[in-house]
């Protein structure tokens, strides 16, 4: 309990700063929010996110956007399977990692339905630092029935490698991305958005802390840095419908994303969601997700020979493989607008809410983990 | 490949029929209903989306958000 | 790869030429299409002819609108100030109890009209929500605002003090 001290005072300020912070800045159609995630899994690797939006007009069509987000990742002890990175030489300890990340954009509206941003984003933490700028133009068409966006970004990343010495040796990673989304509205009930995204990436792509093991032609076993490529072209294209039925106060939201890359991983993605109300302000989420990849065209369970101690592609990344995963989830929902009662200072409640989620998730490479999530969101 | 590019080729053409029968501002009440998810809980979804693209290996997905109330500006 | 672009290229061609939607500016300088609908708390009926030689804004509304939300309360300020003004919100939510509800947690006392099947939402080519209207006081609409930001207000009352200077 003592990890979650720090990031719940961090969660508490955050959220004085907004109550303070609101009634000076919010002029007719400004926009504030706080939320704030806990997240735990089987292995007991737990993050804490808080993070606070402001969204503040400054003239007829601008808007000014600042988004800060806070996270406490915490990896137990013993080696588990787990995105965070960490150096190997902590493995007897836990390792706690903390990251910020500011957003800091501009919001510029042209004529009644074009909207264009540019935003720059900058995420910090021991071992990794990224730099991004993004830029978006969104339009309407059809009555507002169709809007269609294009974003491009530019990331340079730092891979950093934390040595014996407690000094971080960078590598460059770069990356470009360029995505197109499309949302139509099929119905007075029903929504379809469409969605591909094309990144390419080109520097250090592999992760520093990773060894791969090597039979060597005589027997023996060595242990080498992972070799991957320094250049990656990755493709997702993703449709989803949202479905609203009325007649049993439900809603129906199912998706299908494709991807494939140029290191020949290949995956699909389907996702199910079924929403519904109970008692006016409560709502109960089922989900269910299935997703299935093949592996890197340079994966091997195993790789013998000389090749691989020198100059061969190797990798000790599970995300590198075939596999399965299958994914089961429920939500409870809160919705506090049904406190808002007949107080019209109590507004703001219409924009909040709590949830909570279980989900279980389990892969064909014997990984399992039961993962509870719980937020609170706010905004005015 | 061609798969592909016939789901897009498929997906334009929806689009574009579906854009025929325009469902009109004031018809949208329903659309803004937070079963539907438009709001898009971003940070939920993003701390969903990191969990799985760190123990699988595809990125994007539909984080598509438009259409929706129709109110302007 | 080109014919995807290609295909690509002929979406976005005829989504680029397909309008926005013109909407009600087209109403601009005729008679307001006449409407009787009843109150949002079901008791009155009203008709726009009752309402004749006065100046009246009326607003297209709806519970589940932000921005429609935010002209309400200064629209219903309006008529303490101006006299001969008359505010009329018609609402189009589906349900006439999200509506009452909103404007009893607000305390907006205006002439709420209930909008039940939409006819009158589309009779007036509502094209984007809110959808004000400024009728004079001969029954002409005089201008028309789709979306509502903070700075329209200035615009929209500038519009009021000409159309009360009017002669009826």
């Amino acid at each position: 309990m003592t990890r979650l001290r720090r990031p719940l005072a961090l969660a508490l300020i955050t959220a004085l700063l907004t109550g303070t912070a609101a009634p000076v800045m919010a002029a007719d159609g400004d926009k504030m929010g706080f939320t704030t995630y806990y997240f735990t899994d089987s292995g007991e690797n737990t993050v804490i996110t808080t993070a606070f939006n402001l969204a503040k007009k400054v003239m007829r069509q601008t808007v000014l956007l600042l988004d800060i987000e806070l996270d406490n990742v915490t990896v137990p002890p013993v080696t588990a399977v787990t995105g965070a990175t960490r150096p190997q030489r902590r493995k007897g300890e836990p390792f706690e990692k903390s990251r910020g990340q500011v957003i800091v954009g501009v919001e510029q509206g042209f004529g009644a339905t074009t909207t264009t941003a540019l935003s720059g984003y900058r995420s910090q933490e021991v071992d990794y630092v990224s730099t991004s700028v993004i830029g978006t133009v969104s339009d309407e068409f059809f009555d507002r029935n169709l809007t269609l966006t294009a974003r491009a970004q530019g990331n340079w990343d730092q891979v950093g490698e934390i040595q014996e010495n407690g000094e971080v040796f960078n590598r460059p990673k770069n990356a470009f991305t360029g995505a197109l989304t499309a949302s139509q509205i099929l119905s007075p009930t029903t929504v379809l958005d469409l969605q591909y995204d094309l990144v390419t990436l080109s520097g250090f792509l592999s992760d520093p802390y990773r060894k791969v093991a090597v039979v060597n032609d005589d027997g023996s076993r060595s242990v080498v840095d992972e070799k991957h490529p320094d250049r990656r072209v990755r493709h997702a294209a993703s449709a989803r419908v949202s479905q609203l039925i009325p007649g049993i106060e439900a809603a129906l939201i199912g998706s299908y994303r494709y991807y494939f890359d140029s290191w020949e991983v290949r995956s699909s993605t389907i996702e199910m969601r079924l929403n519904k109300s109970i008692l006016s302000n409560i709502i109960l989420g089922v989900d269910y997700r299935w997703y299935s990849q093949s592996g890197a065209s340079f994966y091997q369970d195993r790789y013998v020979g000389a090749q691989y101690t020198a100059d061969a592609l190797r990798t000790a990344d599970y995300k590198l493989k075939p596999f399965d995963s299958n994914n089961f989830g429920f939500t409870l929902g809160y919705l506090f607008r049904g406190l808002a009662g007949g107080n019209p200072d109590l507004e703001f409640l219409q924009g909040a809410s709590f949830e909570i989620t279980y989900f279980r998730y389990f892969n064909t490479l014997d990984f399992s983990a039961d993962i509870i999530q719980g937020g609170l969101k706010f905004s005015i | 490949m061609t798969n592909l590019r016939t789901a897009v080729a498929l997906a334009a053409a929806a689009i574009l029929l579906a854009g025929c029968s325009a469902v009109k501002a004031y018809e949208r009440g329903k659309l803004a209903d937070p079963l539907l998810e438009r709001q898009n809980e971003f940070e939920k979804q993003s701390l969903e989306q990191k969990f799985f693209s760190s123990r699988e290996g595809s990125i994007g997905g539909a984080a598509g958000i438009g259409g929706g109330c129709g109110c302007a500006k | 790869m080109r014919t995807l672009l290609r295909v690509l290229a002929l979406a976005a061609a005829v989504a680029a030429g397909a309008p926005a939607g013109a909407g009600d500016r087209t109403l601009v300088g005729r008679s307001a299409p006449p409407f009787s609908l009843s109150t949002v708390d079901g008791g009155k009926t009203l008709s726009l002819a009752d309402l004749k030689g006065q100046v009246v804004a009326l607003d297209f509304w709806a519970s589940w609108c932000a921005p429609c939300k935010r002209l309400l309360p200064h629209l219903a300020g309006l008529p303490a100030s101006y006299r001969g003004l008359q505010v009329v919100g018609v609402s189009v939510d589906d349900d006439r109890n999200d509506a009452a509800e909103f404007l009893r947690r607000n305390r907006i006392r205006i002439i709420a009209l209930h909008d039940a099947d939409k006819q009158v939402a589309e009779r007036y080519d509502v094209s984007g929500m809110p959808s004000m209207l400024l009728i004079d006081r001969k029954g002409t609409v005089r201008s028309v605002h789709a979306g509502y930001t903070a700075d329209d207000m200035e615009e929209i009352e500038a519009q009021i003090q000409a159309l009360l200077r009017e002669q009826s």
